[in-house]
């Protein structure tokens, strides 16, 4: 399986896939997505970890700004981002709720990554967006020089995402964008025996391509981050006032 | 680097709780280290060439055109855009639609098509696009008065009047220079490696230094026009003296709060120069003669220093008095005896106000380049926007760090309304940060993570109540909220000089400490604040300009002679 049906990153895989495609910088991107993140819900600390998660991804020229509003777009009201926080049972996570977000998952397994077992597998259920779990496990693995494979179930065949932090494989083109998948395993593999070669390097890009309608849909989750202007509150908060005709 | 004499036991750097206070940090001044400074040596030192690539513009001061820096290994042009922009239209708020001109930094040389994509993009600045083919995006406006009088005396013959000149500084000033991926811009990421992309701000310091040489082209061109053959090219010396202004607003404050490796790089650089410079053994005579000197000239410029905000001006104020005892006490002197800055230095703190001691500890800094001008290849940070979080680390092990490095915060009375009075938050009219009345207007919604003195106290009771044996793991967990400000304080244990020392949501709190403290860094001088939350500089007055570098003063050029 692991050198089977395996999808090299095509620049073509998702930059045609939609009709009105923006370049963007990686840091507006990020930030972008940080702001949605808070704006959706999230503390500031976790949409902090959403900018390094969506920054590592476009990165990689991956869908991370698509994945992240599906995500976003989960969530009826802002409380509700508690409810996608996992209990973690040993090396295993569960929901609070019906679901869980992959950026809080990512974050509890890259903040435990001095306790895990490369040993034991670790099981996720009910994960949305996985791809957005990736650039944690990309983490993982660069600290503990493993590769992890995730193993995605849902119900149709399994899917696999696999990296040692520096190389990606992904099982088929759509792994990338799964919206929900019911058994995530992570397992633990040397560098040596999975095998990675040059086609699975990941190519890194300097710029973003989203489609304008995602971006406008994380820019609607970002308004929620701004105070409405009232002309008291421009005076007083920006210290006007004095003629600039000088 | 070379080395000097140093004595037995190095002079420690000040420390972090001496120095990371807002009210020092809003009395700093330019030195050597100052990131337009570094930019002019280098383009002295590498033999930088210019050229006006275009200059297209017509005898309403409206076209556009294009001016070439050319390094060792890579062109950078400024591709500028002048506007025939009505007066009631022209502000220097971040609201403002319309400017005077409008500039772009190219990575390369633009072709036709390039300048035709930037001309429908960058007079809109934000609401314009640009690419990665380009690093910065700025705006400039005349200084309305300054620029008809200049105008006029030359399309009649004669030379702009000295003093008229000097009362304002700069033809024109800009009102933001965006960089780093803003708009759509190249990230710094993509640029860092290069070797003139080192020191911080580095392009953003170019675009400047470009806009000066266009500005003094532009107003050439207009006299011109309007004089024809009775017009008069600008007396060298003058436009010399002619910077460029900047004006300079509450979101540049923010970024010393969420850049803190970066800002902990500055300070350190900074601090560790004055240290090594307290350590010298003693100075030759040539560096005894090129402080004097400087001194002198810089004494001198200081009487320039005009403004109308009341604190400001108690504050040159002071710093005239200062300047004058600081004369006494120098022809008193013997400068050779052993550890003669160090002396020099621990008078300062012991007889001059803030704004004095900051003004000597930059001027110490100035004869020994040799010794500490390498320091601004370590002024840039590489590290990681969003550090990693330990969280194998233990609540006990966190409340030791808290109680080690934000005891100061205690000084703090939390349970006074006014600690909280403030909250940092962005509009939603020009998504620019503001500083908000937190009992006064609803903004509390809205606020940025911009007070890690509050933060930090919050956090602190929030542990006490768990069990001291927890992992972060688990505690962030259950407390999301505190993530940020526990990332912050990990992080904090590696950066001595990254935090301010202060309450930034505080009643008290002057944002233009903040603005002083990081233009002081770009090499400002004359810092005019405008109100508590706005401030107006001059850059690169007195800079040679690019055809004068070869033979001008790239170096000491903020001290007029």
């Amino acid at each position: 399986m692991q050198n089977s049906g395996r999808t090299q990153l095509e620049h073509t895989d998702w930059f045609f896939a939609a009709t009105v495609m923006n370049n963007y910088s990686l840091n507006e991107t990020s930030s972008h997505a940080r702001l949605a993140a808070k704006g959706a819900g999230y503390s500031w600390g976790l949409a902090d970890e959403v900018y390094r998660s969506v920054f590592w991804l476009i990165n990689r020229n991956l869908p991370a700004p698509l994945m992240l509003n599906r995500l976003l777009s989960q969530y009826h009201f802002p409380a509700e981002v508690e409810r996608a926080m996992p209990d973690i049972n040993g090396a295993e996570y569960q929901s609070r709720g019906h679901w869980l977000c992959p950026i809080i998952v990512g974050c509890a397994l890259a903040d435990r990554v001095d306790a895990l077992s490369v040993d034991a597998a670790i099981t996720i259920k009910e994960l949305k967006c996985p791809l957005l779990l990736l650039p944690f496990v990309a983490e993982i693995a660069t600290k503990l020089d493993r590769v992890i494979q995730i193993t995605l179930e849902s119900q149709r065949q399994p899917s696999l995402m696999a990296t040692d932090g520096k190389h990606v494989r992904f099982s088929s083109a759509d792994t990338v964008e799964l919206d929900h998948v019911n058994n995530v395993k992570l397992t633990f593999t040397s560098i040596t025996e999975y095998g990675f070669d040059t086609t699975d390097a990941v190519p890194l890009h300097n710029r973003a391509c989203v489609d304008l309608a995602t971006w406008d849909a994380l820019g609607a989750f970002a308004q929620h981050t701004y105070a409405p202007a009232s002309e008291a509150s421009r005076n007083l908060g920006a210290g006007a006032g004095t003629t600039d005709n000088d | 680097m070379q080395t000097e004499p140093t004595l037995k036991s190095k002079v420690a750097k000040r420390l972090p709780q001496q120095v990371m206070r807002l009210k020092r940090l809003g009395s700093f001044h330019q030195t050597r280290l100052s990131f337009m400074r570094v930019l002019t040596r280098r383009l002295k030192q590498e033999q930088w060439q210019f050229a006006q690539q275009e200059f297209n513009v017509d005898s309403n001061g409206v076209g556009y055109a294009v001016y070439n820096a050319i390094g060792p290994e890579r062109t950078y042009s400024l591709v500028a855009f002048t506007h025939d922009l009505p007066d009631e239209l022209r502000s220097d708020r971040v609201i403002a639609e319309q400017w005077d001109t409008t500039f772009s930094l190219f990575d390369g040389v633009p072709t036709s098509v390039d300048i035709k994509r930037l001309s429908d993009n960058v007079p809109l600045q934000e609401a314009g696009r640009i690419s990665g083919s380009e690093l910065t995006l700025s705006r400039a406006n005349r200084s309305v008065r300054l620029w008809e009088h200049v105008v006029d005396a030359l399309a009649r013959g004669d030379q702009p009047d000295q003093s008229q000149l000097d009362s304002v500084g700069y033809l024109m000033r800009t009102t933001a220079v965006y960089g780093s991926g803003k708009f759509g811009a190249a990230d710094r990421q993509s640029i860092a490696h290069r070797d003139e992309c080192n020191s911080p701000f580095q392009v953003e310091m170019l675009s400047v230094y470009l806009i000066r040489t266009f500005v003094r082209d532009l107003v050439q061109h207009m006299a011109d026009a309007r004089g024809g053959r009775n017009s008069v090219k600008l007396d060298a010396n003058l436009a010399r003296s002619l910077g460029i202004g900047n004006s300079t607003g509450l979101g540049m404050a923010p970024f010393i709060l969420k850049h803190p490796a970066l800002f902990n790089n500055w300070i350190i650089a900074r601090e560790e120069a004055l240290a090594q410079v307290r350590s010298v053994a003693s100075p030759t005579d040539e560096e005894v003669a090129l402080f004097k000197d400087l001194f002198a000239r810089a004494s001198r410029s200081m009487l320039n220093w005009k403004t109308q905000h009341e604190l400001q001006r108690g504050k040159v104020e002071k710093l005239l008095t200062d300047i004058q005892s600081a004369q006494r006490y120098f022809n008193a002197l013997n400068f050779h005896t052993e550890a003669v800055w160090d002396t020099v230095y621990r008078w300062s703190e012991n007889n001059l106000s803030l704004e004095g001691q900051e003004f000597i500890a930059s001027l110490l800094l100035e004869p020994y380049g040799h010794l500490i001008d390498g320091f601004a290849h370590c002024m840039g940070s590489d590290s990681p926007v969003v550090p990693s979080i330990n969280g194998a680390m233990r609540l006990a092990e966190l409340k030791e760090l808290l109680d080690k490095q934000y005891a100061w915060t205690n000084s703090i009375d939390w349970s006074e309304k006014s600690a909280l009075a403030r909250a940092w938050y962005v509009s939603e009219e020009k998504l620019e940060p503001r500083l908000g009345e937190r009992f006064e207007e609803p903004v509390a919604p809205y606020e940025q993570p911009l007070a890690p003195a509050r933060d930090a106290v919050q956090l602190h009771s929030q542990i006490e109540t768990q069990d001291a044996q927890m992992l972060v793991a688990d505690f962030l967990l259950q407390h999301p909220n505190h993530r940020h400000t526990v990332r912050r304080i990990q992080t904090m244990r590696d950066l001595p000089y990254g935090e301010i020392q202060d309450n930034t949501i505080g009643a008290d709190l002057l944002p233009i400490d903040m603005l002083r403290c990081k233009l002081s860094f770009f090499g400002a001088i004359h810092f005019d604040p405008r109100s508590d939350r706005w401030v107006r500089i001059r850059m690169f007055g007195n800079a040679p300009y690019p055809e004068e570098l070869l033979s001008g003063d790239a170096e000491f050029w903020s001290y007029p002679a």
